[in-house]
């Protein structure tokens, strides 16, 4: 039945909950890292960058939170195709925050290493012992790297099970965070025997990292603008349930044959389906409209993503464009 | 249920050993090699001329912290050149490695933070309002005159707690309020009602990358940090 609202599945909604409690494990978590790494800070650019990339983790998560606020409200008047594209807001806010961001901490790394900027590290007071605070520095980011390492593997299966790109993302910016821990440590122990530009450099390293993270989601963002036929999870392979819609629709008794054009909704998948009759003077109009809306809904069940697919009657599949699975596009004439 | 050790114990013998094992690597390292340097050598020592931290009398330097630089280089076998020249032309000198230390009053929220390392703070000064013996100080300052400092930015703040503050060359000859450091207030024998116009974290200067340097001067600093009330008050 077209028009009606997504609706995820049993199954699913038991892994949603699941996806939530781990968005909201994810900011505490991180932001309990960050706090932490705030008081330790002092004068490296390695921490402050490693504080600033922790913070920003904790971007994705919230966002996510907020797209499943809205996913799944009904369309409205204003927007007739419903909310599910939140999702890919999600996917814009993190692309733009982490990029910005990491070109600048980067500019920041970069010149404090041109101008030779030696970083000051003191000592702070622990338990009533004086401590070099680059060992209570490392400590920090010892635990933060557990921390997204132990946030990558709790969220990998559960995105899968969504299939959701957003939470696999995150999944593996967490995972990628103990690169810039590593960096961030590395960088500390380097100033620690007296190589100052250590410092600089790890916090460069971390810096590009945040600018590939950013650079990511741009890419999937900008493919989800471009209605990107689905893709596999954690992959760029095309998914072949396209085919799988062509084949189900050319099965429908009353089909000749058929074309499919898919394209990823938030969660949901959406897209035509074009159906060439057979040749049947006998077949009334009522018929061929019975016909159509059963067939979508036949087809919808073909994979709980399935939503609002269009059952459209044609007479040749040539003139559309390009909606034949396998066969490349006619290049565009200028 | 099942205890492994107490928390506490197992923290400190974690410091402990942590300590140790930095001890033996002879960790952190200056980046250009200062403490080295310093020790058995010379430490230059720019001196701000700002009592009672730090002043001018002839040969050596006097006040609060050239008493701590100069206990440093006792410890350090080393001898101390005292250098005198404006602020900023020190605080740019100790960048680039040309001083060791600089002294006079230096505080946190001066605006050289990036350029220079700063030490923890080993003292924070409080500006009160103090009254003359014999008389109460007040709880709250509005609509009273308070004799300040000339040029002093704790004016300002006397100005936003509804006070007037009438400039004096020297507040220790004022009759009336006077807003000034508590240990300059217990110097004077006037009593305070407790209010805070300012706090100041005192430090002293290091050139950034020296963090062997760093943590030397630090160490001593924490030594003596509960003496520092006890000299602002006998430092003239």
């Amino acid at each position: 039945m077209i028009g009606h609202t997504f609706r995820f599945p049993h199954d699913q909604l038991a892994q949603r909950r699941k996806a939530r409690r781990l968005a909201w494990l994810s900011i505490c978590l991180l932001l309990s890292a960050a706090t932490l790494m705030y008081f330790v800070m002092g004068q490296s650019q390695a921490m402050k960058t490693a504080w600033v990339s922790d913070v920003l983790t904790a971007v994705p998560p919230a966002a996510l939170l907020a797209a499943m606020r809205y996913e799944l409200r009904p369309a409205s008047k204003r927007f007739p195709f419903g909310y599910l594209r939140s999702i890919s807001i999600s996917f814009l806010v993190t692309a733009s925050v982490l990029s910005v961001i990491g070109l600048y901490l980067l500019y920041d790394s970069l010149s404090k290493l041109m101008k030779q900027e030696r970083p000051a590290i003191g000592t702070i007071e622990l338990f009533g012992h004086q401590l070099w605070l680059g060992w209570a520095m490392i400590a920090v980011l010892v635990y933060s790297m557990l921390i997204g390492v132990l946030l990558g593997v709790l969220k990998k299966p559960v995105a899968k099970h969504l299939f959701d790109k957003e939470l696999e993302a995150e999944a593996k910016m967490n995972r990628a965070e103990w690169m810039s821990e590593a960096a961030a440590i590395i960088g500390i122990l380097l100033v620690a025997f007296g190589h100052w530009w250590g410092d600089a450099a790890a916090a460069a390293f971390i810096s590009l990292e945040v600018v590939m993270d950013g650079w990511e989601s741009i890419q999937q963002v900008v493919r989800d603008l471009m209605d990107e036929s689905p893709t596999v999870i954690g992959g760029d392979e095309l998914e072949d349930l396209p085919a799988k819609v062509k084949h189900a629709a050319e099965r429908l008794p009353w089909v000749e044959r058929a074309a499919v054009r898919l394209r990823e909704h938030g969660h949901a998948i959406t897209g035509d389906v074009f159906v060439v009759p057979h040749a049947d003077p006998a077949m009334s109009a009522d018929t061929l409209v019975a016909h159509v809306e059963s067939g979508a809904d036949e087809l919808c069940q073909l994979d709980w993503r399935l939503h609002d697919l269009t059952v459209m009657p044609v007479q040749h599949l040539e003139s559309i464009v390009p909606p034949r699975v396998g066969v490349s596009a006619p290049r565009p004439s200028r | 249920m099942y205890h492994r050790r107490p928390p506490a114990l197992s923290r400190s013998t974690f410091v402990l050993a942590l300590a140790t094992l930095i001890g033996a690597c002879d960790l952190p390292r200056d980046a250009g090699g200062t403490l080295n340097r310093v020790r058995h050598g010379t430490m230059r020592v720019g001196v701000v001329t700002n009592p009672p931290w730090a002043n001018d009398s002839g040969a050596a330097a006097s006040g609060v912290e050239a008493q701590l630089a100069k206990e440093l280089a006792t410890r350090l076998d080393a001898k101390v050149t005292w250098v005198r020249r404006p602020e900023a032309e020190m605080l740019l000198a100790l960048h680039e490695r040309e001083l060791e230390l600089v002294i006079g009053g230096l505080t946190s929220s001066v605006p050289w933070q990036k350029e220079v390392a700063f030490t923890r703070s080993y003292y924070t000064d409080t500006i009160e309002v103090g009254a003359p013996p014999g008389s109460v100080p007040p709880g709250a300052l509005a609509g009273r005159s308070v004799a300040v400092e000339r040029g002093s930015a704790v004016a300002a703040e006397l100005r936003t707690q509804g006070a007037t503050p009438l400039p004096v060359d020297d507040v220790t000859k004022a009759t009336g309020l006077v807003a000034a450091p508590t240990w300059r207030l217990a110097r004077m024998g006037w009593s305070t009602g407790g209010v805070v116009l300012q706090q100041e974290q005192h430090v002293l200067a290091a050139p950034p990358g020296e963090n062997a340097w760093l943590v030397e001067i630090e160490r001593l600093l924490r030594e003596h940090k509960s003496e520092i009330p006890t000299l602002l008050r006998a430092n003239r």
